[in-house]
Parts: C-alpha cells; structure tokens; sequence
C-alpha cells in the first residue's frame, strides 16, 4: 500500500513541473499589395455621321468606322455636302489614362439610341437606332494596352439607319463606355 | 492465507520496479538531456493582399483562411491574396518525451505603415488561427497553449490582416514588415 502511494505522488510530479523556457525566436515576414492607379476616360470627340440627305421613300444607313475618315453611305442615303466638310464625319474619340504598361477592356453598349428634334416640323420624329458598334485603341485591335506612360486612345463608330421619308431634323444622344483593367 | 499475502507483496514490488525508469524519463528534472531544447520561429508566406484599384481610400481586409472582404478597393483578377504563413517549432531537449503542454507568447511589436509615391498604406487588426488568439494588435502580447504528442512539436499558422489605403496619382508597390516575436515560457511534461 505504501509502494503505491509514492507511485500516485511521483506522477503527479512530472505532469506540474516546468521546465524552463527554449528561448526566443523572431520571424520576420512581410505584407505587401499593389496598388494601381484608376483608369481615367474622357470624351475626345463625339460620334458624329455628318450631314445626311436621302432619297424620299428609300431607307439607307451611314458608317462611321473607327481609324477611318469621313462616312461610308449605303441604300438612299448619301451625305448632304461634298469636299473637306463632309470629311467632319467620323467615328467617336476617347483618350484613357491608368496604370503604366497594364492592359484593359472597353464596354460599348450593344445600340445606342437618338432621338431627334425637327428643323422644319414639330410633329413627332422616329428615334434612329445607332447599331454594330466597332471599337479600335491606337494600341491594338484585339487587347488595348497602356504604354509607359499610362496612356491610350480609342475610337467608336457604328452604323445609324435611316427610315425612308425622314424629315429633315437634328439626332443627337449620349451613350458610355466602359474601361476597366484586364 | 500466508501464502497469499506474499504474493501480494511480491507483485506491488515488480509494479515499482517497472514505473520507476518511466518517471525518471517523463520528469524534466531529473531528465538528463543529451540535446539542448531548440524553439524556431520562421515567415513561409507572406500576407498578399493582391493587386489593387483604389479610388480615393478603401481597404481590403484578408481573414487567416484566405477570405477577403473589400471597402472602396477593385482587386484585379489577374492577382492573388493570401493570409500570411508561420512555422514555429519546438524540439524537446529530450527525445523520449511523447506528450507535453507547450505555452507559448506571441508578440508582434509595432505598426506598420507605409508611404510609396504618394501611396499611403497601414496593415493592422491582425488575426491568427492560433486557437485563442484570434486577435493580435501591434504591440500586444498573447499566449498560446497547445499540446505536443513528438519530441518535435511544429505550429502552423495564418495571419491576416486589413490594408487601409489612400491613394494618389500613381500606383504603388507597397511593402510591409510583419514582424513576430515568439518566446516559449513554459513547458509542462
């Protein structure tokens, strides 16, 4: 009986003893993130198809396209004046600015919509629909790219359809793009 | 019945004589180590919190497993996040020892903050998976026990962290110490 008491009290020796401290020990690790600075679009030039006539009772469409001067007109439609002014046609401008060297995306609307205001009537005008938006960046066709300085273009063109009898009237609409990094 | 009894006597005393090696092993002061204890403490993996657009000021906070919450931050996707890894390890100054209660104190000293071309950044409110240590503030002190079944006890762990930023006209590659300092201050066993 009394072999087994010291066998109780031994044991309970060893699980409350402590031992002394192995010492200390410094780790030293790191946080990191990187920051970019926001992408800045801004409106160069606006969108812009011209002066437009077409033949009564014959629809047409007028094209202005992207890294392309002046408009290209099919079906009744035709432009309304001739030399260096009808060169003003053209496709719609945007300068961005971000981080250097990175690349991006630009979202356009699917169709953009114009409505229009009569220069020789008040009676209600058909909105025109604005379609087959195209999209080219001075730095690539296909994946558009800040340079070293963090700064690229873009244009917009599409294609605007003209019912047949339109009066004559001024369209005008506002449409956004989107850029976002890649 | 005498007969009986000696027996008796006989079997308590082979019962002492086989505990008696096992004490004198389990125990720290009487143990007679050929090794010195040896406690490491080391950074895997750093804490990322990836590649970010801030618009003014936002943060980004990255939990111990890898969750992310955003505040005024667009983290690109071509980027990766990732709570930050440590190692520490304690090896017993003997071998034989197969089971011990490690206590361990855990001390990250200061704050970290940061300017980079107009960039300014802190991390704080640090979090661990350590169990019981979900919090550790720059300058804080926590304690930790764990129970170690080897001679060599390895804990490893993750830090998170929030990144508050306000940003200027640039980008910026920011940097953070994270420093920890770890001391073991009792072993029981």
């Amino acid at each position: 009986m009394i072999a087994r008491l010291g066998i109780i009290a031994a044991v309970a020796f060893a699980w409350s003893a402590p031992a002394l401290a192995a010492g200390h020990a410094t780790a030293a690790g790191v946080a990191s993130a990187t920051i970019v600075s926001p992408l800045r679009v801004i409106a160069l030039a606006p969108m812009d198809f011209g002066d437009i006539t077409h033949v009564d009772g014959t629809s047409g469409t007028v094209t202005v396209s992207p890294g392309a001067a002046g408009a290209q007109f099919s079906g009744g439609a035709s432009a309304a004046c001739s030399g260096s002014v009808c060169a003003d046609a053209h496709a719609a401008r945007f300068s961005v600015t971000g981080e250097p060297q990175r690349n991006y995306t630009i979202q356009l609307p699917a169709t953009i919509v114009a409505t229009g205001t009569g220069l020789s009537t008040t009676a209600a005008l058909p909105a025109l629909t604005v379609n087959g938006l195209t999209v080219r960046s001075a730095s690539s066709a296909t994946a558009p790219h800040l340079d070293a300085a963090g700064t690229d273009h873009f244009e917009v063109g599409g294609t605007i359809t003209l019912p047949p009898d339109l009066p004559p009237a001024r369209y005008r609409a506002s449409f956004t793009v989107i850029v976002s990094y890649a | 019945m005498p007969k009986l009894r000696l027996s008796y006597r006989i079997g308590a005393g082979r019962l002492l004589a086989c505990m008696v090696p096992v004490l004198i092993a389990a125990s720290p002061g009487t143990a007679r180590a050929a090794t010195a204890a040896t406690f490491t403490a080391i950074a895997n993996q750093p804490l990322s919190f990836g590649t970010l657009v801030v618009s003014g000021s936002g943060s980004r906070t990255i939990a111990p497993d890898g969750t992310s919450t955003n505040n005024g931050v667009l983290p690109l996707g071509d980027s990766t996040s990732s709570p930050a890894q440590f190692t520490m390890t304690y090896t017993h100054a003997s071998g034989l020892f197969i089971f011990y209660l490690l206590q361990i104190q855990v001390t990250m000293p200061s704050a970290n903050s940061t300017t980079v071309n107009g960039v300014q950044g802190t991390v704080s409110n640090f979090t661990t998976d350590l169990p019981g240590l979900t919090t550790l503030q720059p300058g804080q002190t926590g304690t930790i026990t764990t129970t170690c079944v080897t001679a060599t006890c390895t804990i490893v762990f993750h830090v998170g962290g929030t990144l508050n930023i306000t940003s200027g006209t640039r980008g910026a590659q920011m940097v953070f110490p994270v420093m920890l300092i770890t001391s073991v201050t009792q072993v029981l066993g």
